[in-house]
């Protein structure tokens, strides 16, 4: 028993991650039963009753995406706050790599609310037409969901449990800051490079979903995510700490920048995720005007966030860094 | 059913079970009340620790005589000045004073001669009344102490017992605010030579030995000197005080928050049957409700927002008792568990401390079992068909 | 029947009895928050005043004579039993060692 599990977040935590694996375990169950014995034709009791119960998975979705969710930027912050009782960790870039659990873990949170968001999407259309057409794809996609929120379970307990309190983590500046000379950049890129790449990619997947032309959203949207991460840690990120030394992606959440992180990265994967929904239901044959909106609206908002960091910065000191 | 029909109605059906809702908000603020009166005051101490962390200084060099603290000499002073990069050397004398076998006080000698503590105490007292103050051997004593000798007719000065059984008469000069409580409510300073007398420690002894590193890169080497200038020195950094204050209370909290967990299922659960109970009453009037036409999905909405409402409006209600409770009345009963009791009365005065993660931490934890006891029986009801229940 | 008039009612927003609920809660938050915004910090500030001239920040817990009010300054009255664990019974279980 170490002294983490007496953090207060820590506790709520897991507290809350504990009922809505309890709530993903019923689902589950019910949504077997569901992709088993499924028959939209028959007129039997079982079939009336599912469709009731079809209802029930919808709610408990919906109720676990929107904690999941909350739980997420919860979860950063319980991350960030952990960073003083765990020796040498300044922010939660630290705390996360304080053991091989931890990245994977915040990999598997952000895909979880994906499939919830497609479950949640798939449902709308579902209910909207009278004979329940994507019931099966959906009862699918939710036991995809429900799976990821196991394998979630695991490895919160694991992450959480083999947090050693005697070993010092490595800080934000040793996992990100200078490698000795190596380039941390993919594909070789150079700063310069890549900004230009990362603005090409932004224009390219605004028009892609403009044209329509999903094979190439979905190419340009996950490169653009891929780039914008390396774009914010190694060039952005210094802007917002206004020190051209201090790269990493997890102190920009603290109060010391306002929190902004949080909106950084927040609107650049609520962006992707949209984006991505809209290219899915669009293979489906299925149009939604509002996904199309906000995947659109939620990188431009991610492009222009960033970029006015460096144009203020630029504007008060008429230097670059 | 997004126009405002809908809300007319869905406040309609929750006055109009008023007397049901009632208990079950009473309860719910009840709840979170208690959480976050303790998580208020358990933030507030940290906050207000890590505050006044800003005096501590970079260093403490004790000497350690069988595990306990033991009188250091004050030559050696002297020999941490010759280290390089050290700077703001002070003595501190200070140790506990028995009234009697139960109360005691925090006796804290200052040199007030040394220029660097003349500067500070004159943001404590008012320049004119340092001269004053100065002049005599004086004390200023917190309000914790100043409780104590008033009931015992201390008024204006104190005759202290010193081990080696004199008598030292040292008067009153002033009393700290009640603000600053929560630091000095039992402490009593005085000049550091009245101290050394009060607590009999001979006049080259001292009880440690505080220092300053500006440079924080040279931290670690001048611990080592530090540590290298006797056998049985202990050398105290910042840093270990601050990760003491951040788990300060934090297992309080916890602890706390643990046995709390049982109360919330135990509220679910009452919850659940409830919710279940009403189910069956409430069958006919949403029978009605999807006779009319209303879908599944609009009764589930509604029974949701009726919820959400009751969470709303019982977490703003139990955590805004609670923020009068701890910090307009400074929270009675609740602080001596935090401050302890047993000794003279504490009169902190918590400064006002409003942690979004503290905040978030209670709502989500009632939020979660709230709505998830309450999901299952909502969709029974709402799935009832009104053929069956008419 | 009442339920049914009030659905198709149109005009009427708020019922009476819940404006009042509603505005019962609002002030109550406004009053905390102003409470919050004018108050803040200024405790904090007289703590640290006393805390610059004595040199000391232990929080000055009320405690008996068995108890340690000093984090440093003394360890006794450990369980010898169990060394590493400690005791709740008293306030000096609030630290960390």
């Amino acid at each position: 028993m170490n002294e983490l599990f007496l953090n207060n977040y820590v506790i709520v935590y897991l507290f809350s991650e504990t009922v809505l694996f309890l709530m993903a375990l019923y689902a589950f169950f019910k949504d077997i039963v569901i992709l088993k014995y499924w028959d939209f034709e028959s007129f039997s009791a079982r079939q009336l009753k599912l469709e009731k119960q079809g209802y029930l998975l919808s709610t408990i979705a919906t109720f676990i995406f929107a904690l999941k969710f909350i739980l997420l930027i919860y979860f950063v912050y319980m991350i960030d706050s952990l960073s003083i009782i765990i020796p040498g960790a300044m922010c939660g870039a630290g705390v996360i790599s304080a053991n091989s659990y931890g990245m994977p873990l915040l990999f598997i949170k952000l895909t979880t609310i994906f499939t919830f968001l497609l479950f949640l999407t798939l449902n709308n259309l579902d209910l909207k037409a009278k004979n329940y057409p994507l019931l099966k794809l959906k009862s699918w996609v939710l036991l995809a969901a429900l799976l990821l929120i196991f394998l979630e379970s695991f490895f919160d307990l694991s992450y959480l449990f083999n947090i050693d309190l005697s070993v010092p983590v490595s800080c934000c500046s040793a996992l990100f800051g200078n490698l000795e000379g190596a380039n941390p950049l993919p594909f070789g890129l150079n700063i310069k490079n890549l900004l230009i790449l990362y603005y090409t990619l932004y224009i390219a997947s605004v028009l892609a979903i403009l044209l329509e032309n999903r094979f190439l959203t979905a190419f340009t949207l996950i490169l653009f995510a891929i780039i914008s991460y390396y774009a914010v840690v190694y060039f952005f990120g210094t802007y917002i700490y206004q020190l051209p030394t201090h790269k990493c992606p997890f102190c920009m959440m603290q109060k010391e920048y306002y929190y902004v992180g949080y909106l950084v990265w927040g609107s650049l994967f609520i962006g992707l995720f949209f984006g991505l929904i809209w290219v899915i239901i669009g293979f489906l044959k299925y149009k939604n005007k509002t996904a199309k909106q906000i995947a659109i609206a939620s990188i431009s908002l991610f492009v222009v966030l960033c970029s006015s960091y460096v144009l203020f910065y630029y504007l008060k000191n008429g230097v670059f860094l | 059913m997004k126009n405002n029909s809908f809300f007319y109605f869905l406040t309609l059906n929750l006055l109009k079970e008023k007397r049901r809702y009632a208990g079950i908000v009473i309860i719910s603020s009840l709840l979170i009340f208690l959480l976050s009166s303790v998580l208020f005051i358990s933030s507030s101490i940290k906050q207000t620790l890590n505050y006044t962390l800003k005096a501590q200084p970079d260093f403490i060099v004790q000497n350690i005589k069988g595990g306990k603290v033991a009188p250091i000499n004050s030559n050696m002073v002297n020999k941490i000045l010759n280290i390089y990069g050290v700077e703001k050397v002070t003595k501190r004398v200070y140790g506990r004073y028995f009234f009697d076998d139960k109360y005691s006080t925090l006796i804290v000698g200052v040199d007030f001669l040394d220029e660097q503590s003349n500067k500070n105490l004159e943001t404590l007292i008012n320049s004119t009344d340092l001269k004053q103050f100065l002049s005599k051997e004086q004390m200023i004593i917190g309000q914790g102490v100043k409780n104590y000798l008033k009931t015992h007719y201390y008024n204006l000065e104190y005759n202290f017992l010193t081990p080696d059984g004199q008598m030292k008469n040292i008067k009153i000069f002033k009393t700290l605010s009640s603000k600053s409580a929560i630091i000095s409510n039992d402490e009593t300073i005085m000049p550091l030579k009245s101290a050394q007398k009060v607590l009999g420690l001979k006049e080259n002894k001292i009880t440690d030995i505080a220092l300053n590193v500006p440079n924080d890169s040279e931290w670690q080497t001048v611990k080592a000197k530090l540590q290298s200038l006797n056998f049985n020195i202990r050398v105290i950094s910042k840093k270990d005080m601050q990760k003491a204050y951040e788990s300060l209370f934090n297992y309080k909290g916890g602890l706390f928050l643990v046995l709390f967990l049982i109360v919330i299922a135990t509220f679910s659960l009452l919850l659940y049957l409830r919710y279940t109970l009403a189910a069956s009453l409430e069958r006919k009037e949403i029978a009605i409700l999807r006779a009319v036409g209303w879908s599944i999905k609009d009764v589930l909405k509604l029974k949701f927002l009726e919820n959400i409402f009751l969470v709303i409006f019982a977490f703003i209600l139990g955590s805004s008792l609670a923020y009068i409770f701890v910090f307009v009345l400074n929270a009675p009963l609740l602080k001596n568990i935090f401050l302890g009791g047993s000794n003279l009365t504490n009169f902190a005065k918590f400064t006002p401390v409003v942690d979004y993660g503290v905040l978030s931490t209670i709502f989500i934890i009632f939020t979660v079992a709230f709505l998830s006891s309450v999901l299952i029986p909502v969709w029974k009801i709402a799935v009832t068909e009104p053929k069956e229940a008419l | 029947m009442h339920i049914k008039i009030a659905l198709f009612k149109k005009g009427k927003t708020v019922i009476k009895e819940f404006l009042i609920y509603t505005i019962f809660i609002i002030i109550l938050f406004t009053a905390v928050n102003l409470h919050y915004f004018f108050s803040k910090n200024s405790i904090n500030r007289d703590s640290l005043t006393v805390a610059k001239v004595t040199k000391i920040t232990e929080p000055s817990l009320s405690v008996g004579i068995f108890e340690n009010r000093f984090l440093y300054l003394d360890k006794s009255f450990d369980n010898n039993v169990y060394p590493d664990m400690m005791s709740i019974n008293k306030t000096g279980f609030v630290y960390e060692k």
